[in-house]
């Protein structure tokens, strides 16, 4: 079993990237500034010069400079602006600490601090809107002991995948191969999606994906793959959300419980159905009634192994 | 009906609970006629395990009448007497395929919970904590019996249930920790723990054609049932050094299979028990290895560690320059149960073992909670408990 999350941003223009592209250009400036004149730099935010304070500003440089060139050469990496973020605290920490010096000069001490502050404001600004703008994508595969064209019929009425997933609620076939799926969670309002299928390639492949204009633009395919060895099919589901879900999947993903989870627990499920006919429950009969809860790393999915 | 749960740390207590039915095509409901506490059990009942909810139901060594089936069970009609194997398995994936079934990909329902803790999922089991699947346990009055298809043995009606239930869990369990081994004639066998599975690990260690067995513990009347019921030589490891025991035993080269049949709460005489206790109260290490060291350190240049005893997580000096460098070979995992709970039978029906010499207690499964206390901290001499629900 493999799942993948991927930083799927496509590169594109606007206010975010602007500000990033002149964020790095900053940092680069700074960083070759630190780096060849640390005294100069001394001066400017008035600590007097150490042997010590001057080398950890060289190293302050340099990071600098990785910074700079991660955000101009992989605009689609957003982490490359949080690890500014990450180098304004260390520098607003030195600053804090170099007020508390006898040599200091206070005021220059606290006019740096205060352009520190800005510039910590413009990074945590722009690696906000780059994060936000990234689509999720997951991705998992798992090995099913049976043939492609065993496996691809259910795949191709979605209406079946109901039996994979306890939050859906149906998935309805409308007309031109468009599906409405609708889902509930706990006994929240019903989320409802409309998709309709792109590619269809038998024993192979499907590709559905939300029409054009959509508020959530999600798409899905799964792919069937011979696997060597008369092992069966490698079977890969793929989902890409993208607008104001993709904000909820990505903090649930970093906490483990995303939509990488629950891709697994649907292809474990259609592994259990078509190996053996049936998809696993556990009948816990508990003596106590079963709070509810979420999933967590304790007693993952209760509400399936009742 | 009446079922034992774990409601917490060395608390049980038998409750009322729904009655189990069946949930699946391939789902028989056996109405349990005799059920066994395990060391296993004890892992849970001092909480070692993750993963335990208040309320599940415990145990996962039973058998019983077949009062239901599924559409899908054609093998099985009420009626029936049935052992059932401890892991929940399919039979028909790639590891049931392997005759690995404690590792069946598709009984558990929890499995990317296993992923994520062990890198990869196993098995199902009774009554064995949620990262095990979450299922009600055998220590009540009903089960519910998943692939009841495959994993059920038929019993004979003239074999009682003290003969066969074994079959269930201990005895295949101490078959493979000696199957494991690869004995050779004129091998010896060190097996650490004479608990059931110890006692089952020696005596299939003779079946399996050892020279000699020797037996390690410090319990006398655990030692005595190896010593006259077994026929195994034993140390009191409280008595004699372990260490130059086994060399002189062996004339200095140590025991060529060595089989761990403690597992993650050993007893350690001495400083290293207090550093063991400390590292896990920190979290810090998850088990206490004490006897698998030792296993590693005693084995002959070339044997085999062949390890039953159970392990959660983490161990700390683990000594890896020992085993590589004497070129040890490690076997291990939870018992396969199903690969040998029929060819275990016709041994017991051919007279060559008879299982039930391990019971030292019958009691009413209404006295669980007692039960678990006795064998726990060992009073009264008891070394096996089986329940009975009627
Ligand atoms: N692999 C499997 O499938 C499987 C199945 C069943 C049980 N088990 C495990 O096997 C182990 C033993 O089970 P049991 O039912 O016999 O339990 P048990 O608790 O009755 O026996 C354990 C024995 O080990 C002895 N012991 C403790 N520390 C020791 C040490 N340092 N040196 C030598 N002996 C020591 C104890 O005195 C006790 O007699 C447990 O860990 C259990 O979880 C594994
Ligand atoms: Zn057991
Ligand atoms: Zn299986």
């Amino acid at each position: 079993m493999v799942t993948q999350r991927e930083s799927g941003h496509r590169p594109r223009g606007g206010v975010g990237r602007q500000l990033a592209n002149g964020l790095g250009w900053f940092s680069i400036g700074l960083g070759v500034a630190e780096l060849v004149a640390p005294r100069a730099m001394e001066k400017v935010i008035g600590v007097r010069d150490r042997d010590r304070r001057r080398n950890v500003l060289r190293a302050y440089g340099m990071r600098e400079i990785a910074a700079g060139v991660g955000i101009l050469s992989m605009p689609s990496r957003p982490e490359w602006l949080w690890t500014r973020v990450a180098g304004d605290i260390v520098d607003l920490a030195s600053l804090g600490q170099a007020f508390a010096l006898r040599d200091a000069k206070r005021g220059r001490v606290a006019a740096a601090t205060a352009a520190v502050l800005g510039v910590t404001a413009l990074d945590v600004l722009c690696g906000t809107q780059l994060s936000r703008r990234k689509p999720f994508r997951a991705s998992a595969t798992v090995l099913i002991g049976k043939k492609p064209e065993e496996l691809y019929p259910f795949w191709r009425d979605l209406s079946n995948v109901v039996q994979l997933e306890p939050y859906l609620e149906s998935v309805r076939p409308l007309a031109d191969d468009r599906w409405r799926w609708t889902a509930r969670i706990g006994g929240g309002p019903a989320l409802e999606v409309d998709t309709e299928i792109v590619r269809d390639q038998p024993n192979q492949y499907i590709e559905w994906r939300s029409p054009e204009g959509s508020a959530t633009r999600l798409r899905a395919a799964i792919r069937f793959t011979p696997a060597a060895g008369d092992r069966g099919t490698l079977v890969r589901s793929e989902v890409e959300i993208d607008g104001p879900l993709a904000l909820l999947a990505k903090p649930a993903s970093a906490a483990g419980i995303g939509p990488e989870l629950r891709l697994e627990q649907h292809l474990r499920r259609f592994k259990q159905l078509m190996e053996t006919g049936e998809i696993a429950r556990a009948y816990r009969g508990q003596a106590t009634q079963p709070r509810p809860r979420f999933e967590t790393t304790r007693g993952l999915e209760p509400a399936l192994s009742h | 009906m009446k079922a034992t749960c774990w409601m917490g740390k060395e608390e049980v207590r038998v409750e009322n609970v729904p009655d189990p039915t069946i949930l699946n095509p391939r789902d028989a409901i056996v109405k349990i006629t005799a059920t066994a506490i395990c060391g296993s059990d004890l892992h849970l009942y001092n909480g070692f395990i993750p993963s335990m909810e208040k309320g599940d139901i415990l145990g996962h060594e039973f058998m019983g009448e077949v009062v239901e089936v599924g559409p899908a069970v054609k093998n099985l009609k009420r009626g029936d007497r049935v052992v059932v194997p401890f892991p929940i398995a399919c039979g028909s994936c790639f590891f049931c395929r392997k005759g690995l079934f404690s590792t069946c990909e598709n009984s558990n329902p929890n499995w990317v919970l296993a992923e994520k803790m062990w890198g990869h999922g196993v098995a199902g089991v009774y009554g064995y904590s949620h990262l095990l699947g979450g299922y009600a346990g055998g220590q009540a009055e009903y089960a519910r019996v998943p692939f009841a298809d495959v994993g059920p043995l038929k019993i004979p009606d003239e074999l009682p249930d003290d003969k066969v239930l074994f079959l269930s869990d201990i005895f295949p369990t101490g078959y493979m920790a000696a199957d494991m081994c690869g004995i050779e004639p004129g091998d010896t066998v060190a097996v650490w723990g004479c608990g059931p599975v110890g006692q089952f690990a020696m005596a299939s260690a003779f079946l399996l054609g050892a020279e000699r067995v020797i037996g390690i513990d410090r319990f006398p009347e655990r030692l005595r049932m190896a010593r006259e019921k077994v026929g195994a030589d034993t140390i009191n490891y409280e008595e004699s050094d372990v260490h130059e025991t086994l060399q002189d035993l062996t004339g200095g080269i140590g025991p060529d299979r060595c089989i761990d049949a403690v597992g993650m709460e050993a007893h350690a005489p001495g400083p290293i028990d207090m550093y063991d206790r400390a590292k896990t109260a920190l979290m810090m290490e998850t088990d206490r290895p004490f006897a698998l060291r030792q296993a590693i350190m005693n084995c002959r240049n070339g044997g085999t560690v062949s390890v039953a005893g159970v392990y959660g997580g983490f161990i700390d000096k683990f000594p890896m320059g020992s085993l590589m460098n004497r070129s040890l070979t490690v076997r291990t995992g939870q018992a396969h149960v199903q690969r040998y709970m029929r060819p275990l039978l016709e041994r017991i029906q051919a007279g060559d073992i008879d299982p039930s010499f391990v019971i030292t207690h019958h009691m009413k499964l209404d006295q669980a909670p007692e039960a678990y206390r006795m064998f726990r901290d060992k009073q009264d001499e008891c070394i096996k408990v089986v329940l009975n629900p009627n």
